[in-house]
This record gives structure tokens, sequence and C-alpha cells, in this order.
């Protein structure tokens, strides 16, 4: 295990440059190569779960009881050369900065740009490399070493871990950041009591009623004067909560009067001629079966309910109501007797 | 320099018992294509939204998606169809969905600001979907288990800090009263509740009880399931929260907890598939 492997690409014609390279740098020759794509190879990277197959994205480097790749795996490989060259090791800390976005930017590009031996398992320079090429047999040997030093893992967690946290550390240090920065933000809306979309406060009902709450309800008035009242969220085809909402702000004693008499305008169409039912959160309409109740006037009243502090009493004390906003269809709106809508 | 062998998930919890296999990734796509299909089908993306913006929302994105809303609305239940029957495809499907989904649910929640939007993890996390496919697919036309891991890591990560943003703002705006006292919880049962939730309101001890038990279940969601212990008695207790809460209040929460069984798989059955996503080809 003393001398550093490294597993190359046979069909790659960079790589097997790489490993050219590598060797004249090597007097002491102490650096061997093997193909990724010998049997032996394939088989122990499939066993650590890392990523194998004809055209692996990545060099790996097998030294002092460590499997190195990408960038990490050239700068730990040049700490072992002799020459000018070694002072590349100072650059390593490019490894977690994103000299793996350019590694695999040229990875991705190797075969395009500097060509592909088709022949199966090929170191190309077979006759330079000479001794330096590990047989099948030396590489089982280097590879059993390094698993009696660092045995596997479960073969559930081979995957996980051979992909996640080794494959990519810088693309995993950005995640990790951009994580718990969504995480921090959601959790300063919740405090804050904002929301930014897509992110959420998620401040579900969280408010401490007291013992008089005000109550935003709807009163609908049928041409032969009977009447249904309701919530909002039963006289608009939306979540019940955001009908209350849009009901506050529409019909604010601030607000314009236009947007008012549109908006009970649009609900009284809608129950008139399109009721809808239930669906989760949304209430159904409240002329929703109620057969012949044709809606010809809305009023929202605001009432006071008081609720029994004790919690004995499940009937709120109704209070003042006040309308606040009226709104009758014009005599061109009411129904007629022959379409009864 | 980064060891391969020895390096453990960085992510910001332990790593699950098992990695995301191939057909619980399938599994979560269909799952969000069906969800999202079901709740533009039913729910209330109807011409009222539009016409509720066009009331008082400003701005030419607004009035953009304004015009358009029944166009999008058709756009995002198409491409959520086709995600669940073809969630192979993803790669094509989930980024337009998450573009005219995205769209669609902004202006929805626009219509109210000021209050949570409860179903934007549907956008982000088909927005994951489409990062993992077309990342996969720029590379190595391979699906890459790490972003698939990072994908189910965040999902679970958005979900676990969503029950603790929810125990929280209880407890910060609403005072430690909400959880003693229960009331919240009582008056809506009374006013809005099913059957059984006004027959609870009947014994008004209950709430306080159930307001604290429900607080403190949703602030240790988040360290429990950080620490990896508990996770399937979590995501059961989610799913059994949600249902009682469904069975008193009528307040479901399907799209999220529906999710459950496809993005919590390896925690609640850990020995079902364990088959790795490396190297999958996806065509």
């Amino acid at each position: 295990m003393s001398r550093p492997v490294l597993l190359i690409d046979g069909h790659c014609l960079l790589c097997n440059r790489y490993a050219l390279w590598v060797s004249r740098h090597d007097p002491a020759d102490r650096v061997r190569f093997h193909a990724i794509q010998s049997s032996v190879a394939q088989r122990w990277l499939l066993a650590r779960g890392l990523p194998s197959g004809n055209s692996p994205d990545t060099v790996y480097l097998v030294h002092s009881a460590q499997v190195l790749k990408k960038s990490g795996a050239f700068f730990a490989l040049v700490a072992e050369l002799e020459g000018p060259v070694r002072w590349l090791r100072w650059l390593r800390w490019t490894s977690a900065l994103g000299a793996d976005l350019v590694y695999d930017f040229v990875a991705h590009r190797r075969y395009r740009w500097f060509g592909r031996e088709a022949a199966e398992c090929s170191l190309l320079h077979a006759a330079q490399l000479g001794h330096r090429i590990l047989t099948d047999d030396d590489a089982a040997q280097v590879f059993a070493e390094l698993d009696e030093a660092t045995p596997r893992r479960g073969e559930a967690s081979v995957p996980v871990a051979s992909t996640s946290g080794a494959a990519r550390p810088w693309g995993d240090r950005v995640w990790m950041v951009l994580l718990l920065a969504f995480c921090s933000a959601q959790i300063s809306l919740t405090v804050l009591d904002r929301n930014a979309w897509p992110l959420s406060s998620h401040n579900f009902f969280a408010f401490q009623p007291g013992d008089l709450v005000q109550r935003v309800e709807l009163e609908l008035t049928a041409a032969d004067g009977r009447r249904l009242v309701g919530v909002p969220g039963r006289f608009m085809p939306i979540e019940f909560f955001r009908a209350n909402r849009i009901v506050q702000q529409v019909f604010a004693p601030d607000e314009f009067d236009e947007p008012k008499r549109q908006l009970a305008a649009e609900a009284l169409r809608l129950l008139r001629t399109d009721p809808w039912p239930k669906f989760d959160e949304t209430l159904p309409a409240i002329t929703a079966g109620s057969g012949d109740f044709l809606p010809v006037q809305l009023d929202v009243v605001v009432e006071d309910r008081w609720y029994d502090p004790t919690g004995r009493n499940t009937r709120a004390r109704v209070g003042e109501r006040h309308t606040i906003f009226s709104y009758r269809l014009g005599a061109d709106a009411l129904p007629s007797p022959a379409t009864g809508r | 320099m980064i060891d391969v062998t020895s390096r453990r998930l960085p992510f910001a919890f332990p790593p699950p018992l098992a990695p995301v296999s191939a057909g619980q990734y399938t599994a979560f796509k269909v799952s969000l294509g069906v969800i999202i299909a079901v709740l533009l089908t039913f729910g209330p993306y109807t011409g009222f939204v539009a016409f509720a913006g066009r009331l008082y929302l400003e701005g030419r994105l607004h009035e953009v998606v304004g015009d358009h809303f029944a166009t999008l609305r058709a756009a995002s239940i198409v491409f959520a169809l086709a995600l669940a029957l073809l969630p192979r495809l993803a790669v094509v499907w989930a980024p337009i969905l998450t573009l005219v989904f995205g769209l669609l649910n902004h202006y929805c929640a626009s219509l109210t600001p000021t209050l949570w939007s409860y179903n934007a993890h549907l956008n982000l996390f088909v927005a994951g979907v489409a990062v993992v496919e077309t990342a996969a697919r720029w590379r190595v036309k391979e699906i890459d288990q790490v972003w698939v891991e990072r994908l189910f890591a965040f999902a679970q990560v958005y979900v676990a800090v969503f029950y603790f943003q929810s125990g929280l703002a209880k407890v910060v705006h609403g005072g430690v009263e909400w959880l003693t006292t229960g009331r919240a919880g009582w008056i809506f049962a009374i006013e809005m509740g099913t059957d059984l939730g006004r027959r609870m309101a009947e014994y008004p001890l209950l709430f306080p009880v159930g307001s604290t038990a429900i607080v403190v279940f949703e602030l240790l969601f988040l360290p429990l399931f950080l620490t990896g212990r508990f996770r399937r008695f979590l995501v059961l207790g989610a799913t059994g929260l949600h249902l009682t809460i469904w069975a008193t209040f009528d307040i479901s929460f399907w799209h999220l907890w529906l999710l459950y069984p496809a993005l919590f798989l390896r925690d609640l059955l850990p020995q079902a598939e364990t088959a790795s996503l490396v190297r999958q080809t996806i065509n």
C-alpha cells in the first residue's frame, strides 16, 4: 500500500497522456496505474458503491488507505511527484472552492476534445508505462489491502455514502449552506409573521382569541325574503381562511366601494348560477342543495360573539351586529319567471 | 482532500437506513403529479381566483397571470398528470410544471399575502424533481444518486421544519396561553368543527391538553428527526395528527401527508427497497 495507484479511464486519450505526464515526473518509480474498466476495478468500485462503468467521470487515487477522486486525487498525486510540479499541491484547497467543477467540465468533454480509444480496458501507452501498469492480480492485491485497512460498511449504506458525500464535496458544501439558509429563512418568517412565497411562515392558527371575537358573516336574501347566513367561505369558491381574509381586505370600511360592489356581484352570480361543492378547505356554496333559493341581496355583517370563559357553554352569546355593506341586484338581474335564474 | 471511502453523508441529519431506490423516487414523482392534478382539478383554483386578483392585485405579473389563469391551470393539470403517468419523462414535465404551477400558485398566494402558503411545498418539490432530472440529463444522461438523495433530504427537512415552524408560531404569536387554555382550538371546534369536534368542545379540558401535546410534538419533530431516531414514529405520529385534525376540525392537509409513504419509505420500511439508483439509466 505504499505506492500510490491511479485508476484511470483506459479509453481516454487525455487520461493516458496524464498517466505519461505523471510517469515523467515520478523518477522514483512509485506511482502505478490501472484501468478503471478492468473487471477487477469494476468489481471493487461496485462493492464500494463508487461510480463505475465504461465512461467514469473521475480518476481514483488509492493511497495511504484512502481513495481520492477528481481534483482531490490530482493534488494528492502531485504531492508524490518530484520537481516543481509538487508545488501544485499547495492548490489543493481549491478542491473545496470549485476545482471539481472545472474537473467535471473537462471530464465530460474529454472524449470530444481529446479523443477516445475503443479498445476494451486498454491503457494505450502500455509500452511507455511498462511495469507501472498493474496487472489484474496486483490490482486485486491493492484493493484487498485497502479493504482490509478500511472495511466496507453495510451494503445498504454503501451507495449513499459513495455518492453524496464523496463524489462532490464542493457541491455538498454549497448544498448544505443553501439548505441551512432555506431553513433559517423559513423559521425567520415564522418569527416575523411574514410570508415570501414560496417561503412560508406556516403560522397556522397562531393567535390567542379572547372571550370576545368579532366575526364577519355574510347574509344572503332571496327574492321571497328568505335568508341564509354563513361564514365568508360559504360565499366564494376558495379556502375558508382565504375567504375570510379577502372579505376583511375588500370590505374594510376605509376601502373603495367599487371593489366591494364587484365582489358582492360576483359572489351572487356564482351562488345563483354555479354553486360549488365542498373540497377540503373550500366550503360548499351556501346555496348548494338549497333548492329554489335565488339570492338577490348580499349583506356583510360584523358580529360580536362572546364565548364562555369557563368553556362549559359551547354556545356563543351574540352581541352587537353591524351591517357594513349591502348589495342588491338590479332589476335587470333579478330572476325571470321563465328561467328561474 | 476527501477520502471517498470513509466520508459520511454531509446532510444535516444522519444518513437514512437505506438509499433512495428507483421505485421510491418514481413513487415520489407519481405522488406529486397525482396530488397536484387533484388539487388543481377539484380545489379552489377557479375563475374566482382570477376575478379576485383583478380586483386588487397590481403589477404586470399579476395582470399576465390573471389574464391567463385558466390556461395556466389547464397546463398545470396536464403536466401534473403527465408527471404521474409518465414519471420516466420527468425531465420534460417537471421543469414546465415548475414554471406553470409556480406562476399559478404564486398568484393564488398573492391574494392573501399575510397568510401562509400552505401548499407551496408542492412547488418546491416539483422544482426539486426538475433540478434532479435536468442535472442528471445534462451530466451523463443517468440519474445521479447524489441529486436524488439531496432532493429527498431537502423534502424531509422541509417537512420537519414545517412542523417546527407551526409549533414555534403558536408559542411566539399565541403565547403560552395558546397551550394552557386551548382556547383557539376550542372556539374553532365550536364554529368550524365537525360533529366530532363540536362534541369534543363539550369537554373543554381536552383542548389545553391536546393543544400542548400538538405543540410539543411539532417542536420536537425537527430535533428528533435530526437525531435519526424515532423517525418511523414521528412520521406515523404526524400522519395521525393530521387525521385527528381532519376528523375534528375538517382540515385535512392531505396534499402534504399523502406524500409521506413515498418520501419516508426508507424510514417507514427500511427493508423494503435497498437497491441503489446509482447509474440507473432513465431511458
